[in-house]
């Protein structure tokens, strides 16, 4: 495959382009999921981070007598990943070719609400499920 | 040390705040709503005045001489085009908008101002960790970092989501080839 070909597989994901795109519910400082442009906001010490869900690895979530806790595990370099997904990863994602750069692997997140935080995991799930098949279908059709 | 300052997001208190600058011409100065002292920064304290969009609509940022930091949030996005107007007027400061990155990247670098540690995502900041709030770090494995957090369970807090613990994936040098060569 020619370098040219590569750069036409390779799409460059982003999760907002201007402030005024970020939801207000951020004010909350709580997990929300913003099915709309497939990311995910975080807040972390006062501010509200997106994540792209192409950034994620998945969710995992536990529950003791009373917290919840979601931890997103992010992909990075050193991972091992199915066939499908590891194709989809390396063409997507472009960072694995500064091996400088430093990544964010894993944000732990705890909350008193454990209904919404089911709530939560099961719709990042989806989206995520819906973006892979989006990148799946994407990569087949320029193959 | 920063000292921290809130606002909470009722027009009054905006425009408490925002009187308040405008009737002090010697400085700044945000009386809170229920009890507590008055908080004041003095004109020739002024260092630098930031605005930014955070989680709770927006905020200022004041950095006084002495690099301590106060932050204001919860301001609404056109209460800028007047505090722009009262910090030139009054004290011949700009009010410098700074943008954090919104592109959604787990991958940039991590950079360490005061007692923050930064991590910036093509150049721009994305997020910053005080590092007075870490409680523990740990080496997870060779190239993995984790940072622990101390939580507060007040009542306030409760109706918010807490971050726990972080983890870095930090590369090392001349591990790239071993990594691919387990994932075989």
């Amino acid at each position: 495959k020619s370098g040219s070909d590569e750069k036409q597989v390779f799409k460059k994901f982003e999760s907002y382009k201007k402030e005024s795109q970020i939801p207000n519910e951020t004010r909350d400082l709580r997990v929300l999921v913003d099915r709309r442009n497939f990311s995910v906001i975080l807040p972390i010490y006062d501010l509200a981070v997106p994540f792209h869900v192409s950034t994620l690895k998945n969710v995992s979530k536990t529950d003791d007598k009373d917290f919840t806790y979601l931890r997103f595990n992010f992909i990075t370099p050193g991972q091992s990943f199915g066939k499908k997904v590891e194709t989809v990863v390396r063409k997507s994602l472009n960072p694995f070719q500064d091996p400088n750069a430093t990544f964010v692997r894993a944000l732990t997140f705890k909350s008193s609400d454990a209904h919404r935080f089911a709530e939560i995991f099961r719709e990042i799930n989806e989206l995520k499920k819906e973006m892979q098949k989006k990148e799946v279908e994407r990569l087949e059709m320029s193959d | 040390r920063s000292c921290r300052a809130k606002m909470v997001q009722t027009p009054e208190q905006y425009l408490f705040i925002y009187e308040a600058v405008m009737q002090m011409e010697g400085g700044l100065a945000w009386k809170p709503r229920e009890q507590g002292s008055v908080l004041s920064v003095l004109k020739n304290e002024l260092k630098k005045l930031t605005w930014s969009r955070v989680a709770r609509g927006y905020c200022l940022t004041i950095t006084k001489k002495d690099n301590n930091l106060i932050k204001f949030d919860g301001f609404q996005k056109d209460a800028f085009g007047n505090l722009t107007n009262v910090f030139k007027t009054y004290y011949d400061l700009n009010l410098e908008v700074k943008e954090y990155s919104l592109k959604g990247w787990n991958w940039g670098q991590t950079e360490f101002q005061g007692t923050n540690l930064n991590f910036l995502v093509s150049s721009k900041e994305s997020f910053q960790i005080p590092l007075n709030d870490v409680s523990s770090t740990s080496l997870a494995s060779k190239n993995e970092v984790s940072l622990e957090f101390n939580v507060n369970n007040s009542e306030k807090k409760k109706r918010e989501d807490s971050l726990v613990e972080i983890r870095f994936y930090v590369p090392g040098q001349a591990t790239r080839e071993e990594e691919d060569e387990d994932e075989k």
